[in-house]
């Protein structure tokens, strides 16, 4: 491997294995993320996808093999350490910080919320430059989302979809370069669903993040300009590639896609 | 004087009196028979009970040392003016038949110390409260893993925390124990220290200052209305007395007649259950169960064994403790956010018009 797609490396999983008791969730899986990809993970129910998001946010620490992000193995790391080399994830039940407004929830992830100067971050918290940017920032985000008018309404009031919007949200707030998104938008309607992953495709192509989806609905899988797909099925990798080569694999169509494989 | 107020203060029965004498001088002391301890202090001791009589005195200093002192005992140095020779502590207290006098307004400088420090903390947590620090502690206690998992340091954030609010615990113990001029362990007990705080902000009202205050001022004032009971439970002339003496004769009657209490609540069981009132018939029902329990269970020897002076009378310090109790049940059950509840951050958008 030569060093420049060494340095395009964000995410590297080597051979990650989690076990619980007698149980193995995720299988020896191995796979790479580069610069600037929108990939999907798929898979039936119960198939290690979150698993293996939580052995690489650092929830769950893996039996063996080792998740490296820009070359740091991160095996020993915590979730907040881990969160600082760029990665942001979200959770697949939605745990917005429900007695705190929307609003608030935005303003928590943002990186350096006591730099340059801790006392007046404290002090004098509404009067800095970079506490109006990140409002600002904020704002912008729940106007892409369709939800400004829910700014100031407690989490815990919003219904089921706006809350995976919010989460969406809050998840970009931090300004990652690796976006690990679990079934962001189960339970939206259709065209915001949409129009939630051509925005992630635009940000994915604007700011060159990598993005790592978890999704069931295969009409956005397949067709909403995902790089790459990797197919999972009992604990294993069962094939990574792009689109067209998942849709005509007989293997996935068997295990995963089925009818609506069939149907097309 | 001294160690023997405090010791009346705090209930025990003090071991020996000191008394300062006025009005006096050493010549007509010695003439009524009392005793001089040694040269230089006009100290005496009382001829029949052997407790210490010193007469009032200021004293200046004239070298080093204990003994270079130049004292001035006549007959017009008053109470006030001896206790200020004194130092801050307890040897300062003196009481005579009206009460306390003390040597200066110490408690009035006290109390404004007390609420300067209130104003200072209420606008230091205030200001931290709309901080991004705020924002992150608020977010640590609604789902801490979340938070992790956003890039903050869930344990270092608690530990600030528990340092901050260990430091204005430490303000507010050091004001404390100048208002008690003494301080032992056992004051602190853990009712004290855990319950009846928790029981303030339930109240008052978490995560709001403001309900915070006002569930340390009713606790307060309830603590000092008990005191006062305390005092009126002993003395006729004491206000407060009648009360004392009512909540003493209701505790004697559900002592000794177990068996009419019980029949009380099994009165109000039966209209529960005629007026289909769950909530009626549990309370009766629980009601007469205790009081069947203890009428079965207790007999007269109990009673003498638990009151072995042969009075019955409540200690007013577990009736403060049920009440607080009680309020706070009624409060979690009828009210549970407190009296104020949170009021979360929600600050104006500023370039609201040229979105739209």
């Amino acid at each position: 491997m030569n060093s420049e797609s060494q340095d395009n490396t964000i995410l590297k999983v080597t051979n990650l294995r989690k076990e619980f008791g007698g149980l193995i969730a995720v299988k020896d899986v191995s796979f790479e993320i580069k610069k600037g990809e929108f990939i999907g993970l798929i898979g039936p129910n119960g198939c290690g996808k979150s698993t293996t998001f939580n052995c690489i946010s650092g929830l769950l620490n893996q039996t063996s093999g080792k998740v490296e992000i820009y070359g740091t193995d991160v095996s020993k790391m915590r979730p907040d350490q881990i969160h600082g080399l760029g990665m942001t994830r979200t959770f697949q039940h939605t745990r917005l910080w429900r007695k705190m407004t929307v609003l608030e929830n935005l303003l928590v992830p943002p990186r350096k919320q006591f730099s340059p100067n801790i006392l007046k971050s404290l002090l004098m918290p509404n009067k800095s430059k970079e506490e109006q940017e990140r409002l600002n920032q904020a704002y912008e985000i729940l106007d892409e989302l369709e939800v400004p008018h829910m700014a100031h309404n407690l989490a815990s009031e919003l219904s089921g979809g706006q809350s995976k919007l919010v989460d969406i949200g809050r998840s970009r707030m931090g300004s990652p370069n690796l976006l690990l998104l679990d079934e962001p938008v189960a339970g939206v309607a259709g065209p915001l669903a949409m129009k939630i992953f051509n925005n992630l495709r635009k940000t994915v192509n604007e700011t060159g993040i990598s993005v790592l989806i978890i999704e069931h609905n295969m009409d956005f899988i397949l067709r909403q300009g995902v790089d790459r797909i990797i197919v999972m099925n009992e604990g294993e990798v069962l094939m990574i590639g792009t689109p067209d080569e998942v849709k005509s694999n007989k293997a996935v169509i068997a295990a995963y896609l089925g009818a609506a494989g069939e149907e097309e | 004087m001294g160690g023997c107020v405090r010791d009346e203060l705090m209930g025990v029965k003090p071991k020996d009196r000191d008394w300062v004498v006025v009005n006096s001088s050493p010549g007509e002391m010695e003439k009524k028979g009392f005793k001089p301890i040694g040269k230089d202090f006009p100290v005496f001791l009382h001829p029949a009970t052997n407790e210490e009589y010193a007469l009032a005195r200021t004293e200046k200093k004239s070298g080093i040392g204990y003994k270079d002192f130049i004292f001035y005992f006549d007959k017009n140095v008053t109470l006030e003016e001896d206790l200020q020779r004194r130092d801050l502590t307890i040897n300062a207290i003196a009481k005579d038949a009206n009460g306390l006098i003390e040597p200066a307004p110490y408690m009035m400088l006290l109390a404004i110390m007390g609420i300067i420090s209130v104003i200072l903390v209420w606008w230091l947590l205030e200001t931290i409260l709309s901080s991004p620090w705020g924002r992150i502690l608020k977010s640590i206690r609604e789902d801490e893993d979340v938070a992790q998992h956003h890039g903050h340091d869930v344990l270092t954030h608690k530990a600030a925390s528990l340092a901050l609010g260990a430091a204005i615990a430490g303000l507010a113990g050091a004001l404390w124990a100048w208002k008690l001029t003494g301080f032992e362990p056992s004051f602190m007990s853990p009712a004290r220290s855990t319950f009846l705080v928790w029981a303030a902000f339930i109240i008052g009202g978490a995560a709001n200052n403001k309900g915070m205050i006002i569930g340390a001022l009713m606790y307060a004032l309830m603590e000092s209305v008990f005191n006062v009971l305390v005092a009126g439970q002993g003395s006729p002339d004491l206000p407060l007395h009648a009360t004392a003496d009512r909540i003493d004769r209701l505790f004697e009657w559900l002592v000794v007649n177990q068996w009419d209490a019980a029949q009380i609540f099994l009165i109000i069981t039966l209209i529960g259950f005629i007026i289909r009132s769950r909530n009626i018939t549990e309370i009766g029902l629980s009601g007469a169960f205790i009081f069947i329990m203890t009428f079965v269970l207790f007999g007269q020897r109990s009673i003498d064994e638990s009151f072995s002076t042969g009075i019955i009378q409540a200690n007013m310090a577990y009736v403060k403790l049920l009440l607080i109790g009680l309020v706070m049940l009624l409060s979690l059950k009828l009210n549970p956010k407190g009296l104020l509840p949170e009021v979360p951050f929600r600050p104006d958008r500023e370039s609201r018009e040229d979105i739209q």
